[in-house]
């Protein structure tokens, strides 16, 4: 009896708790598996330290990964299926804002929550949904001014035609109107042509120093192979990070540019022993991009925010979310309250022989979220929008 | 144990069952309720930190707001209209500036006191075209001038980098000669930036919201600090050092943990260390929008308090319990223990030999009832002493006449002893001279038996000598008288020869008596040990017997088998057998036409089975068990002593250690079963 209240009094639970169940949604397969399973990767790596420190709440995390196979619809009905059927959590998911989109009803459904790493091109602020990656003032903004700063003011616009690069080429002419530039071109391809006959005679036309570049997926490879070198052109790339860069080839992107939040190379004592982690459990020939760091540091951030509320549900993790804080191996970041999109540090990295970036500028403290840009009052931004998704 | 009183004894039972498990369960409760008082205050202090983030980012926000209404407004846009054109840069402006600026300015004036210590509006290209207070940094370009790495610099950068609101941390400005914060928003029309405004924050506002704790905990306090480069600062005043100023740099290494780690984004609430090395329980946080960090904290010493309080009381309860219990343990091994001591002395002095000595009644009940039966008790004891005394006395006297009667029986029983020992050795003496009688006799009966027998040949021989005496005479009268022919030579030669073999038989039969005679002689009183073939002794005893046995029907036949060696004294085995043989002899073919008498022997192992049986009357059952009694015969008349078969037992019991059986059955016949060892050690 003196033992049976001595335990209790110390707070032992005996008893072993069940583990908790979160879900991660990624295409394990098609056309996007190459960029997704190595969030998977992140995601896991991420639930291995927070089960080794005794997990979330003294439970053990179980994850459950499941398989969108690149198929929007496929998403939803795993989204779906997670939360009715595997009552997981929360839900770690998602790469193309296409995908983002045909969840998000689901999530919102079921007042789940969902962490999205990518970077996107904002215009959205789901109650229900965590955005780990970057707004576009958190990375095209400030890139676009470098760009015009350091590299030229002749600029052509070059993306993949889907909502992510209509509406980052709207915010960024929106940017060259206060600036009184006009861009040169606007061409976009569709999603995994190549195709670029036509763009290339374009760009040898209209001659510009920079194009900003918004192609998704192995269309890149074409348009950088045929790229012209003679015409001294820099791009700046908002989809290209370390991954893109293996597959492509650096002879091919060294000298060109991008913007993150996070590249491997950064020198910090944490993404040193972040990325040294990755390699050993992962394989040393291995890369960490962007993605896959916005995708570790909102498992963390989930985990962090649990404890804070005392439960893994999905609606008293989200009234903790406001001002949640920690370091991620490419800095400080905060949860913003209001957006719940997190304050990140904005980078441009120039691509080097090894396939790595050199930090060529940085924001120095991290950036305050702003989905909607200021330009523009909300409503006027969604009508924008709804204008580009049908046109 | 049982050198410590009662007193101690029980100081020990009651500190042992009562106070030790008090003390191992208070402790238990005392460290649960540390523990469970410090989470608890732990989790109230984090909660109040989260509060004053939201206050603070809040009060950000607001002040950003502020930024974005007044980007809004007309006033700032028509401001901007008028005052660009008219704006000298680096001078003291015009009369028409001045003019244009005063019809805007109560504007500005009145939105001031929501909090700001200055406004300013800046034009697209960076010149401070405004401001309220025009102090240093009014018409210099924040772009390219001095102030341009300010924190005015900076969120104007910003706003027009980013085209976003943007804020600043506590920095030392030096137009304003102390820390000021800066919040600017860009002023966008239809898209396009043709302006920046800017609030400084006023230092003081910002330091009643962060230094608002409310609470009933003196130690509380709210720190923030920010991070340039290498260096640090606190972002307000300090409560335990007001020597530190707000915004001056201080070196990184002199920043306190907590600090350090709510700067780094870390949220924690952990007892740690502060600024000025004194526990406390520190929650830290970080402040996204000015980069604070921000550590809400209370002394642990005062946080525990409560738990401290109870810790001394529960210590100083458990003193005096124990104290208490000391006395209580003293006080009732006393009451307990007196009568007992008193019972003590009295035991002591009825051992003495006081015997009139009674217990005082007292104390409580049970002592009380034990002195009664103490005293009772007492009092029979005098008295069965004294009963014991008078029986000792009785019982003295008699134990001593059964003494003498005693001492007189034994004397007796010695006499007896004596005279029975006596008897014994005079019995003895005519036991052996008996059996020495009885050897004479039969060897006297041998000797004649032998002489007879010798006489038969002899006879025989001296017949034969005498025929040959007269054939010798007549064969000389033949000669003498010329009738000696061939014929008649012949027929003397022929009867001398008859003669001859006569004597030659009879003369031998005489040699061989005599031989087997010497034989049973010098074995019958031979006293040596040797090895013998039993069948030959039996074969030699049994030639010698003849003179006595061929006087009666009986086959005797001699079943020893002939490689029974025997280390013995074979006179001994003479003696018996003859007794034996003899015995059946007279016995068992008394009155019988014939009989048979077999004497056979076996050997297994070491042990030799010898039986002499016979076909004859049998012995009757009566007089089977005493046959081996000396003097026992039923021929006393005729001759028999009674000793032979007596002899016989003695023979096999004493001298070779063996044992003998008789087994009989009237008109059957008798069977001796000896048994002995071969060899006698």
């Amino acid at each position: 009896m003196l033992l049976a209240c001595l335990f209790n009094l110390s707070g032992c639970d005996y008893q072993k708790k069940p583990p908790i169940k979160v879900g991660i949604l990624h295409s394990l397969t098609g056309t996007m598996a190459i960029s997704e399973t190595a969030l998977v990767d992140a995601s896991l790596m991420a639930i291995e330290e927070l089960n080794k420190r005794g997990g979330v709440l003294g439970r053990k995390l179980h994850p459950i990964v499941v398989d969108g196979a690149s198929n929007w619809d496929q998403f939803a009905l795993e989204a779906e299926d997670l939360i009715t059927q595997h009552q997981v959590s929360v839900i770690f998911g998602c790469w193309t804002s296409a995908c983002r989109k045909a969840i998000k009803p689901v999530i919102e459904k079921y007042n789940h929550i969902l962490f999205y790493p990518l970077q996107y091109e904002g215009l959205e602020a789901s109650p229900n949904i965590v955005y780990t990656g970057a707004a576009p003032n958190q990375q095209i903004i400030p890139s676009v001014h470098w760009a015009l700063e350091n590299i030229g003011k002749n600029i052509y616009l070059v993306g993949s035609d889907y909502v992510f690069p209509r509406t980052a080429n709207m915010i960024i002419k929106d940017l060259l109107k206060n600036r009184n530039i006009s861009v040169l071109g606007e061409t976009y391809l569709p999603l995994g042509s190549h195709d670029v006959a036509e763009l290339i005679d374009d760009i040898r036309l209209k001659n510009p120093n920079l194009i900003i570049n918004t192609i998704n997926g192995d269309s890149n490879v074409a348009f950088f192979k045929h790229l012209p070198k003679d015409l001294k052109i820099k791009v700046m790339s908002y989809s290209i990070a370390e991954t893109e860069v293996l597959s492509i080839g650096t002879d091919l992107l060294q000298g060109h540019y991008a913007a993150w939040n996070y590249f491997q190379s950064i020198n910090t004592s944490e993404n040193l022993e972040f990325v040294e982690n990755f390699k050993i459990k992962f394989g040393q020939h291995r890369v960490i991009d962007d993605p896959m760091e916005a995708a570790y540091t909102g498992v963390h951030l989930w985990a962090q925010t649990a404890e804070t509320a005392g439960s893994h549900l999905p609606t008293l993790v989200r009234a903790a979310l406001g001002y949640q804080s920690m370091k991620a191996p490419h800095g400080v970041v905060s949860i913003d309250k209001k957006s719940q999109h997190l304050w990140k540090t904005v980078r441009i990295g120039e691509i080097m022989a090894d396939g790595q970036f050199e930090v060529v500028w940085s924001s120095g403290t991290s950036v305050r979220p702003a989905p909607f840009p200021s330009t523009y009052s909300r409503q006027e931004w969604l009508k924008r929008l709804e204008a580009i998704e049908s046109p | 144990m049982n050198q410590y009183t009662l007193s101690k004894k029980l100081f020990i039972w009651i500190f042992l069952s009562a106070i030790v498990p008090v003390v191992v369960l208070t402790t238990i409760y005392l460290v649960s309720f540390r523990a469970s008082l410090l989470s608890q205050e732990k989790e109230h202090l984090s909660q109040l930190a989260d509060k004053k983030v939201e206050q603070v980012e809040v009060y950000i926000s607001q002040r950003i707001d502020d930024a974005r209404l007044l980007s809004k407004s007309v006033q700032s846009e028509q401001l901007l209209a008028d005052l660009i054109p008219l704006y000298k840069h680096k001078q003291k402006q015009t009369q028409a500036y001045y003019l244009k600026e005063k019809i805007h300015r109560s504007f500005f004036q009145d939105f001031k006191e929501r909090g700001y210590f200055d406004i300013f509006l800046i034009s697209p290209e960076g010149d401070i075209v405004f401001s309220l207070i025009h102090e240093s940094d009014f018409a210099t370009n924040i772009y390219r001038g001095e102030y341009r790495n300010s924190g005015l610099g900076s969120v104007v950068k910003r706003a027009s980098y980013f085209l976003e609101a943007s804020s600043s941390s506590f920095e030392y400005y030096s137009p304003s000669g102390e820390a000021a914060a800066f919040v600017a928003a860009p002023i966008l029309r239809a898209g396009k930036l043709i302006g920046i405004v800017a609030l400084q924050v006023d230092y003081n506002i910002i330091q009643d919201v962060t230094l608002d704790l409310g609470g009933s905990k003196e130690s509380r306090e709210v720190v923030v600090a920010s991070k340039h480069g290498n260096y640090f600062s606190y972002q307000t005043r300090v409560k335990y050092d007001p020597s530190i100023e707000v915004g001056r740099e201080l070196p990184i290494a002199e920043l306190p943990y907590p600090l350090y780690k709510a700067m780094g984004g870390e949220r924690s609430t952990a007892v740690e260390l502060d600024y000025r090395n004194v526990k406390v329980i520190a929650a830290s946080r970080y402040l996204p929008s000015m980069h604070w960090g921000m550590v809400f904290k209370e002394d642990y010493s005062e946080a525990m308090q409560v738990f401290d309080r109870l810790m001394y009381f529960s210590i100083a309860a458990l003193v005096s319990i124990s104290f208490g219990a000391l006395i209580l343990a003293r006080y009732l091994g006393q009451a307990v223990a007196k009568p007992l001591v008193n019972m003590t002395k009295a035991t002591r002095a009825i051992a003495q030999g006081d015997m009139d000595l009674t217990v005082e009644l007292e104390g409580f009940k049970e002592s009380f009832e034990l002195a009664e039966s103490f005293n009772k008790m007492s009092g029979r004891l005098k008295d069965a002493r004294n009963n014991l005394e008078h029986k000792v006395i009785e019982r003295t006297f008699e134990l001593e006449q059964e003494m003498k009667l005693r001492k007189k029986n034994e004397m007796d029983l010695e006499n007896s002893y004596l005279e029975i020992n006596r008897s014994m050795l005079h019995l003895k003496t005519a036991q052996d001279q008996l059996i020495e009688s009885e050897k004479m006799a039969s060897l006297g009966s041998l000797v004649a038996g032998i002489a007879h027998e010798i006489n038969t040949p002899l006879g025989i021989a001296i017949t034969s000598n005498g025929v040959l005496k007269s054939t010798l005479n007549e064969m000389e009268k033949d000669l003498n008288n010329k009738t000696l022919t061939q014929g008649v030579f012949k027929e003397h030669l022929i009867k001398m020869n008859e003669i001859e073999s006569l004597l030659d038989n009879n003369l031998g039969r005489t040699v061989t008596l005599v031989k087997n005679f010497k034989q049973v002689a010098v074995d019958q009183t031979n006293l040596h040990k040797a090895k013998f073939y039993l069948f030959e002794l039996v074969e030699s005893l049994l030639a010698s017997l003849l003179p006595e046995t061929k006087r009666h029907p009986v086959e005797i036949i001699n079943d020893v088998r002939d490689d029974i060696v025997i280390d013995s004294y074979s006179g001994d085995f003479y003696q018996l057998l003859t007794n034996l043989i003899l015995n059946a002899m007279v016995h068992a073919f008394e009155g019988k036409e014939k009989g048979k008498l077999i004497i056979s022997a076996r050997l297994k192992g070491d042990i030799v089975t010898l039986s002499v049986s016979d076909d004859g009357n049998g012995i009757p059952e009566e007089s089977l068990s005493s046959i081996f009694e000396p003097f026992f015969t039923t021929r006393r008349g005729a001759g028999g002593s009674g000793l032979g078969l007596s002899i016989v037992h003695n023979i096999v019991k004493q001298k070779l250690k063996g044992d003998i059986e008789v087994h009989s059955t009237i008109n059957k016949g008798t069977e001796f079963v000896v048994r002995f060892a071969n060899s006698l050690p």
